[in-house]
C-alpha cells in the first residue's frame, strides 16, 4: 500500500524536497501552460465538489 | 459595496446560535416545532447508503435545502454582499427570513420518520450552531485550516449524522461517522476556492486572505507582486500568477493529503457498505491525474 501523503504547511510545500510537490510545483510553473489551462476552464472543470452555488441567488 | 450591519448582523447570527442550542435541549417535538438539494444532501445519502439503504435519506433533503437558505442569507449579510436578499429587502427583513429559514429545518427535523428523532435534532441544532459560532469566528481565526474546519465541517457533520440516523443506524455508530466531518469539509472548501479564484465567475478577489490559494501566494516570497496585481484589480493576470506561483499545485497537495485522509477515516470506521465514500475519493484522485494530463 502507498503511504499517506501528509499536509504540509505553506512553506513546508514551497521548499519540500518530496517528488511529487515538486512536479506539481513545476506543473504550473510554464506561462503558456498556466494560461492555456485557464482559457480552456480547465480548473473549473476539476469536479470536486463545491459549496451550494451561492452564485445562482446573486445573479 | 453595501455597508456593514454589524448590529443587524450580529444579532442574526446570535438568534441562529439560539436556535440551534435550543434544538439541542428540545425533549419534545413540540419543543423543536417552537423553534435545495445539495452538497449536504449527497453526504446524507453516502452516509445512509453506508449503512445499508441510500434511499432513506431522502426524508432529510428539504431539511438542508432550509438550513443552507438561513444560512447564506446570514453569511451574505455578514461577508457584506453587494447583491444578496438583505439588499434587496433590508438586513431586518432577510434575518427575520433566515431565521424561518432555520426553525423551518428544525420543524422538519421533528417530522422525520426515524426512531431515534431526539439524536437528529441534536445534530441539526448542533450544525445551525456550530456554523453560526464558525461564521462569527471567521474573521479571527489562526489559520486557513482552523477557519474551514470551524465553518464547514459543522453541517457534512450533520449531514453525515443525519443520513446515518435515517437509515437506521445505531445512534453511536452515526455519530462515529461524523469523524468524516473535517475531511470531507476541507475538500469541499478547497474544490470551492479554486474555482472563486480561478473560475470564469470567481468570487474571492474582494477577500484574498479567506480563499487558500491567494492566501498562500500572499504569504509567500511572491507576495507583494500579487499585492500590485490585486491592487490594480489585474484578476486575470492573478490567475495566472496563482498557477505559476504554485497555488494551485499546493491546493492539489491539499486536496490530495485530504483523500487520503478520508480514505483512512473510512477504514477505521469499518462501515458496513463504504463504498459510497471511497468512491468519493477515487473520483478526487482521478480528477487531479486528468488535470495533470491535460496539462
Amino acid at each position: 500500500m502507498r503511504e499517506s501523503t501528509k499536509l504540509m504547511t505553506f512553506d513546508e510545500f514551497r521548499s519540500s524536497s518530496d517528488v511529487v510537490a515538486a512536479r506539481h510545483r513545476e506543473h504550473f510553473r510554464d506561462r503558456e501552460t498556466a494560461e492555456e489551462l485557464l482559457r480552456a476552464g480547465q480548473v473549473s472543470a476539476l469536479g470536486w465538489p463545491e459549496w451550494p452555488d451561492d452564485r445562482a441567488t446573486k445573479a | 459595496m453595501p455597508p456593514r450591519p454589524e448590529g443587524a448582523a450580529e444579532a442574526g447570527w446570535l438568534a441562529a446560535i439560539e436556535l440551534g442550542a435550543k434544538a439541542e435541549r428540545a425533549e419534545s417535538r413540540a419543543d423543536l416545532r417552537s423553534v435545495h438539494t445539495s452538497v449536504f444532501t449527497d453526504w446524507a445519502r453516502d452516509a445512509a447508503e453506508a449503512f445499508g439503504d441510500a434511499g432513506a435519506s431522502a426524508c432529510t433533503h428539504s431539511i438542508f435545502a432550509a438550513i443552507v437558505q438561513g444560512i447564506r442569507i446570514l453569511d451574505d449579510i455578514q461577508d457584506g454582499e453587494a447583491q444578496c436578499l438583505a439588499i434587496e429587502v433590508g438586513v431586518p427583513r432577510a434575518i427575520e427570513i433566515a431565521i424561518a429559514a432555520l426553525e423551518r429545518a428544525l420543524e422538519l427535523t421533528a417530522e422525520l420518520p426515524v426512531t431515534e428523532w431526539r439524536a437528529a435534532a441534536r445534530a441539526v441544532g448542533r450544525g445551525i450552531r456550530e456554523t453560526a459560532i464558525g461564521q462569527q469566528l471567521e474573521a479571527t481565526a489562526d489559520s486557513y485550516w482552523t477557519r474551514v474546519d470551524r465553518k464547514t465541517a459543522p453541517l457534512v457533520a450533520t449531514a453525515l449524522e443525519l443520513g446515518a440516523l435515517a437509515a437506521g443506524a445505531d445512534p453511536a455508530r452515526a455519530a462515529a461517522l461524523t469523524r468524516l466531518a473535517i475531511p470531507l469539509g476541507r475538500m469541499l472548501q478547497i474544490g470551492d476556492d479554486c474555482n472563486d479564484a480561478l473560475g470564469d465567475h470567481a468570487t474571492d478577489w474582494r477577500t484574498p486572505h479567506l480563499n487558500l490559494l491567494m492566501s498562500y501566494s500572499l504569504a509567500g516570497p511572491n507576495g507583494d507582486a500579487f499585492r500590485d496585481l490585486l491592487r490594480r484589480e489585474a484578476f486575470e493576470d492573478g490567475k495566472v500568477f496563482l498557477l505559476r506561483d504554485g497555488a494551485l499545485a499546493y491546493a492539489i497537495h491539499a486536496q490530495l493529503a485530504t483523500l487520503d485522509e478520508i480514505a483512512e477515516t473510512v477504514r477505521e470506521l469499518a462501515l458496513p457498505h463504504p463504498e459510497p465514500f471511497l468512491r468519493t475519493v477515487e473520483q478526487g484522485r482521478a480528477e487531479v491525474e486528468s488535470l495533470l494530463r491535460r496539462t
